[in-house]
């Protein structure tokens, strides 16, 4: 399925995101079964066992669900700067675009690949204590679009880590060149009341979210080949193939953010026990993919506070190394915390930096919200 | 006429046939008639016989006649008074009726139904002890933004909980009217005023301070030398979680006559300062500058509030105030903590000294 081109999705300013809401029936499903689960051991019986699935393999995942994670994102991306980008007296050099957390594919640095735009890298995290090092952005010699695609990589939040991302900041809002800047919500609201950053760069921008129609196209577009799609989709629970219901309620748990859509659906899909064997499949005339219900996550019960304060941490600055981690959180338990979050599977690790993971992304951010943490906004 | 054939009343003339009738029966109107033909000496004797009557010699019934003549004569003596009588008969046995209620304090004990008081009292136990084991649990368990409202919630459901349950009670045991009032709010007057009376004035306290609201469930106060969160407001008293852990119960009667200090006052976050003494010799804008980069780069702060530096000249240092506000008030000193460690260091990297006053103060006397 394609997205209809009469209706080409440019950004919203920022504040504008038109956060999905969970359907009211299954709202009340949902309490309804915590209620039902805690006073009740006995369950219904699905129509196949979640524990008689098995996760479909990466090579698999990737034929289904292949990445970046991103593409209708950079089609908006591409519809809200076109003109902008050759525009020689453009009513603003620079923009900004926020974007939700959790961004692994790299919405601008992908676009600004695409189209052949300069990418300004960030300095090495190690080297941004150092107050007098020297991280300049390219000036006003060339008239090309530079791409600034993750400024929550430019600094720590340390007494020492603000000096550059305040200098930068500083320089690009006098240059007189396209310049666009992309920056994580949560990061861009601490560099708002840290170092006033809202004065310094216009009004950011922001994606559309994905609710369930817009979900559903992209998902079974993804999963098509050659026009046409291999494989069906199964509920595991009931056995009947995958709806708008099932699209609305993963649009609202992923709060809209195509990433985190993208990377629970993926999480979602099951491989049944008897796919290998023709003879023993429930539905031999087809390739039934398994989708099984949405992962909940868990925060651990122990050291919660430490552990909002870690998973806040690795929101503002989207990947910390353990060490980094030490540095901009007020007790040295947050680094000894992270192997029970990364067993919670809220946080991943690659290559010593870690993160926490998109799909898991909602309940962090609920989480943090609950507990009085200040906020992002889109 | 003479007054003992007054007495004797006719065997089956009217006037007797009436006073055979219970008084309860008898409307106002008659009863003024009975003591009145008592004062003129008609109707029976005390002793209930019939009095004699007197046959005069043209055979008449000299009784019969009196009484008809003193009937007529009641009657127009009635009438003479007019609707004056009728208004102070009917005052009068108001009076009498409401006499009796008020001797009356107490509903019979067969008219008091025990049972319903026990449902009474149970429910409003039950819901008390619901709402003080429940919503504390929930202002734990859930946002943390929700916190506060839900405590402060707990002491008005109690008081209008046994408010409810008070009215409700009173009418089942007590006969209610203005002067069982006035007598049960002089005896409780004199009750309190010998025995409880520190006790009612705390009580007292205690609803004007669910109202008036000088703290709340979830505030960080300070009543005199006490400081802390309060944990509960009772009707008699407060909890209060100190610093160092301990629960202090502090009676609402302090809060006629001590000054009461509250931090936050229903916000979930309350300023915050970390203090510094700074040697004089420094570069004052570079130390103020990374003192407010320390406040803004602290994981417990409050974006939403601002945050100040600010700096004066004491006689042995140069003293630095950080304030700032952290999301959660129940970081306050973890908040603080976090500043001062982090402000010694910024201090020291900009070039300043920290400064202990004792010292100060010797090398100052040393100087002069």
């Amino acid at each position: 399925m394609n997205e209809p081109d009469a209706q080409r999705l440019t950004f919203n300013t920022l504040g504008k995101y038109d956060w999905p809401t969970m359907p009211t029936d299954e709202s009340l499903k949902r309490f309804g079964w915590r209620v039902w689960k805690y006073f009740e051991n006995d369950e219904r019986d699905p129509f196949i066992a979640d524990d008689s699935l098995s996760w479909a393999n990466k090579r698999r995942l990737d034929y289904i669900a292949s990445p970046p994670a991103c593409a209708p994102v950079t089609d908006e991306m591409e519809a809200t700067f076109s003109e902008w980008v050759v525009d020689d007296h453009p009513a603003r050099w620079l923009h900004l675009v926020v974007l939700p957390p959790g961004d692994r594919s790299g919405v601008l640095q992908t676009w600004a690949e695409e189209y052949g735009h300069p990418i300004v890298e960030p300095p090495p995290r190690s080297a941004l204590l150092d107050r007098s090092a020297d991280f300049s952005v390219p000036g006003d010699d060339s008239d090309s679009l530079i791409v600034i695609p993750r400024l929550d990589s430019w600094f720590l939040r340390h007494q020492d880590g603000l000096a550059h991302v305040r200098r930068l900041l500083e320089q690009l809002s006098v240059l007189r060149r396209h310049c666009l800047i992309g920056c994580n919500s949560w990061a861009w609201q601490f560099l708002n009341k840290a170092v006033h950053a809202g004065r310094l760069v216009p009004v950011g921008l922001v994606p559309n979210a994905f609710d369930a129609v817009r979900l559903e196209a992209w998902l079974m577009e993804l999963a098509e080949h050659d026009g046409q799609s291999d494989h069906v989709f199964r509920l595991s629970a009931d056995g009947s193939i995958i709806d708008f219901n099932f699209f609305a309620k993963l649009s609202a748990r992923s709060l809209g953010i195509p990433w985190v859509a993208w990377q629970l659906w993926r999480r979602a899909l099951r491989v049944g026990p008897g796919d290998d064997r023709p003879h023993q499949q429930k539905f031999p005339d087809e390739q039934t993919m398994w989708v099984s219900g949405l992962d909940d996550f868990a925060l651990p019960r122990q050291s919660v506070n430490i552990a909002l304060l870690t998973l806040h941490a690795l929101l503002i600055h989207d990947s910390l190394t353990a060490d980094e981690l030490n540095l901009v959180t007020p007790t040295a338990e947050a680094s000894n915390l992270l192997p029970s979050l990364v067993e919670a599977e809220l946080v991943d690790c690659a290559d010593g930096r870690y993160a926490c993971v998109p799909a898991a992304y909602p309940v962090i951010r609920s989480a943090l919200i609950a507990a009085g943490f200040p906020k992002d906004v889109l | 006429m003479n007054q003992s054939e007054t007495q004797t009343a006719g065997e089956s003339g009217p006037a007797e046939q009436e006073s055979a009738t219970n008084d309860r029966d008898k409307s106002g109107f008659e009863r003024l008639g009975d003591e009145i033909a008592e004062a003129t000496g008609l109707g029976s004797n005390d002793t209930g016989e019939p009095k004699t009557s007197v046959v005069n010699e043209d055979g008449s019934n000299s009784d019969a006649v009196q009484q008809q003549a003193n009937a007529q004569s009641l009657e127009q003596k009635t009438v003479d008074d007019g609707g004056l009588t009728e208004e102070t008969t009917s005052a009068d046995t108001q009076a009498e009726e409401t006499q009796e209620d008020a001797v009356q304090l107490i509903n019979d004990l067969q008219e008091i139904n025990f049972l319903h008081i026990i449902v009474i009292v149970f429910l409003a136990w039950f819901v008390i002890w619901l709402a003080r084991r429940l919503l504390p649990l929930l202002a734990e368990r859930g946002p943390s933004q929700a916190r506060l409202y839900i405590l402060n919630a707990v002491p008005i459901i109690r008081l209008a909980t046994m408010t409810v349950a008070l009215l409700w009670v009173f009418p089942i045991i007590f006969r209610v009217n203005f002067e069982n009032f006035l007598i049960i709010a002089g005896g409780a007057s004199v009750a309190i005023g010998f025995a409880f009376k520190d006790y009612v004035s705390s009580l007292i306290a205690g609803i004007i301070a669910v109202f008036e609201r000088p703290y709340r469930p979830g505030d960080w106060v300070k009543i005199g030398d006490d400081c802390g969160e309060v944990r509960s407001v009772g009707l008699r008293s407060l909890c209060l979680q100190t610093a160092s852990d301990d629960l202090v119960t502090v009676p609402h009667t302090r809060i006629w006559d001590e000054n009461i200090s509250n931090a936050n006052n229903g916000e979930r976050t309350l300023m915050c300062v970390a203090n510094f003494y700074v040697h004089p010799d420094h570069d004052a804008n570079a130390i103020r500058e990374a003192l407010r980069e320390v406040a803004m780069t602290s994981a417990y702060l409050e974006y939403g509030k601002p945050v100040l530096v600010m700096l004066a000249d004491e006689p042995f240092a140069t003293h630095y105030k950080v304030k700032a506000y952290p999301f959660d008030l129940r970081d306050q000193f973890a908040f603080i903590s976090d500043l001062t460690a982090r402000g010694k260091h910024a201090i020291r990297r900009a070039g300043g000294k920290s400064v202990a006053a004792p010292l100060a103060s010797i090398a100052t006397e040393n100087a002069h």
